[in-house]
């Protein structure tokens, strides 16, 4: 077991910043908090790392309870969304701070910083100041700090926030392969969905201090929970539905078979843009209209529909703005969703 | 545009020659030769070499630079003390702005006032004691209480330049309270604290007001002994001291400007 966090509530003065949140981590797991600005997620990771206790709730980490525990004798290092290096301290020195902190030999806390800055990919960095530095480095760098302690858990806080796109995605890359190389439980929080899928085994969807949905990567992209998770990891398309049979439901542009069962008589579903597929017969047409806007994306094409819809392709597929296409809807791109908002994890069936 | 440019940078000029002549003209009448007034006698280190020989001179000099140099120490110690303390305690609202006025309250109060009271305060530890003449002591303790704030306003500034995530990583990274001010907090304030000395340090050299109320018959310093001296007429000496003093004050002021906190970031 990694970390297990048990209704954690936390309140800033009149704003509830954390409502009863559950959150249990895998040992070796790259689990992410995903989130808009001002859902908690921060404070949770906060909460998690002792920088802020929480006003009510446990926190656990490998099987011990650390809540009124502080920071520095937690056994989790962060690494700052600002890197927080310690400017009149070289490299090495930012490095060597933790082991130093734990009364660690000097010598064996220069050796472990120095292996640490290699796996980083630093190494010949060690007498540069943080001011010398580019951001990645310095994004390095504050990763080495963490990780030179072999915390039981990494904490990291929208650590790729400062860096350009394309830095981004190479940094996303190797996160992953550091975790996956020391087999360490990574907790990450960010608000940029394609870095979640990225990185990351398993995630947890927060809105308004609550979670609204946990799951693998895959099942909360693929099978979004209800309307506020679906709308943050941009399905885009909304419709109101009614069930009209066990498995089968009427919109407004037609009645459609699913392969799942239908939780209310009246509610909402979504449909991913590229899971809509152009129906090569009558036969497979689930609706019928007209291109209003053809988008070209360089890997794929986007059409806004008349009927208010978006669609992807491949570019391939030769289509004119004013076109009329039939659309196939295939049974399993509609996404049912539920009308509750937040769900509880259920601590028991984490190993 | 352009025409608007001449005319500021003139008036800037003026602005400076009118703060700066005069105390130009000390520095050029300490090196005449001539004893009176304004006639120019010629060049002379004369004043300067009487100085050095003016036992009183000397004393008041020494009485100057110990008062400065404990005062600021103490004062140094005790505002970034207080600015620490003010600015990472988690105060609530309504008491930070309390304290803050506190805090510049000492800024802003004339120095005549302050002189005054403090004149009180010690006459009534003096009769209920029977303790604490007036002299070097109680111009430490008048000097430190003004110098505080300047200091902890220095020191403040820093504080809220760095922000607090330094301070959390070092707590994240095992250090107790004590590592964190020693090795992260204190370094990091560093010019803050210097600045703040520096302040305090010409603040005190110069000060007249609290010096002339608190001081005792035997701890005269240059501006009480300048003043006094004065009264008897002006004499080349006065202005080599002044110049000597203006030099030391200019050199404390540039050194400040380069430790001042923003300057390096």
């Amino acid at each position: 077991m990694g970390l297990t966090a048990y209704a954690v509530c936390k309140n800033y003065g009149e704003t509830r910043a954390l409502y009863d949140v559950d959150l249990a981590v895998n040992k070796g797991e790259f689990f992410t908090l995903l989130g808009p600005s001002g859902c908690g997620k921060t404070t949770l990771l906060r909460i998690v790392a002792g920088l802020e206790m929480a006003d009510n709730g446990r926190i656990v980490i490998n099987g011990k309870d650390f809540t009124k525990i502080p920071a520095n004798r937690r056994p989790v290092n962060t690494v700052f969304q600002s890197y927080a290096m310690f400017p009149h301290l070289t490299v090495l020195e930012n490095v060597c701070f933790g082991l130093i902190s734990r009364r660690i030999p000097k010598a064996q806390a220069i050796e472990k910083a120095r292996a640490t800055l290699d796996l980083v990919r630093l190494a010949g960095f060690e007498d540069r100041k943080p001011d010398q530095l580019s951001g990645g480095q310095r994004q390095r760098v504050a990763l080495a700090r963490a990780l030179a302690n072999e915390p039981e858990i990494l904490l990291l806080d929208e650590p790729m926030s400062a860096l350009d796109a394309k830095l981004r995605v190479q940094v996303q890359v190797e996160l992953r392969q550091i975790q996956q190389r020391l087999d360490k439980t990574f907790i990450m929080v960010t608000h940029d969905q394609q870095e979640a899928l990225t990185v990351s085994d398993r995630m947890a969807v927060m809105g308004q201090g609550q979670v609204a949905q946990y799951g693998s990567v895959r099942e909360v992209y693929d099978r979004p929970r209800n309307r506020f998770v679906a709308d943050f990891l941009q399905t885009q398309n909304f419709l109101d539905a009614e069930r009209v049979g066990p498995r089968e439901i009427s919109t407004r542009l037609g009645r459609w078979r699913l392969c799942e069962d239908i939780p209310w008589e009246k509610g909402c579903i979504t449909v991913r843009p590229e899971k809509l597929q152009i129906a090569r017969e009558a036969s497979a047409c689930d609706f019928r209209a007209r291109v209003n806007t053809v988008i070209y994306r360089g890997c794929y094409q986007q059409f806004i529909l008349d009927n208010g819809l978006l669609m992807e392709t491949e570019t391939v597929l030769p289509v004119a703005q004013g076109e009329e296409l039939m659309v196939h809807v295939p049974k399993d791109a509609v996404i049912v969703l539920h009308e509750d908002e937040f769900q509880r994890m259920d601590l028991r069936k984490v190993k | 545009m352009k025409r608007c440019s001449i005319g500021s940078s003139i008036g800037s000029v003026a602005i400076f020659i009118f703060l700066y002549l005069p105390m130009l003209s000390v520095a050029v009448f300490s090196f005449n030769a001539s004893k009176m007034g304004l006639k120019w006698g010629g060049f002379s280190t004369e004043w300067y070499e009487k100085l050095v020989h003016n036992q009183m001179i000397l004393n008041a000099a020494w009485n100057t630079l110990v008062l400065a140099v404990t005062s600021t120490f103490i004062s140094t110690i005790i505002g970034t003390m207080l600015a620490i303390g003010m600015f990472r305690f988690p105060w609530s609202r309504r008491a930070m702005n309390k304290l803050n006025v506190l805090l510049h309250l000492p800024v802003v109060t004339p120095d005549i006032i302050f002189a005054v009271a403090l004149v009180i305060a010690f006459s009534v530890i003096r009769y209920m004691t029977g303790l604490f003449e007036l002299g070097m002591a109680s111009m430490i303790v008048g000097h430190v209480t003004f110098q505080i704030s300047f200091v902890a306003l220095a020191v403040k500034g820093r504080l809220e330049l760095i922000g607090h995530d330094v301070e959390e990583a070092a707590c994240d990274l095992y250090a107790g309270y004590w590592r964190v001010l020693t090795r992260v907090l204190l370094p990091m304030l560093m010019p803050g604290i210097v600045a703040g000395a520096m302040l305090a340090f010409t603040l005190s050299l110069d000060d007249f007001v609290i010096s002339f109320f608190t001081a005792g018959p035997k701890s005269s310093t240059l501006p009480l002994f300048i003043y006094a001296s004065v009264k008897r007429g002006i004499t080349p000496e006065i202005h080599a001291l002044s110049t000597i003093i203006m030099l030391a004050t200019i050199c404390t002021v540039a050194f400040m400007q380069k430790m001042a906190p923003g300057a390096k970031h």
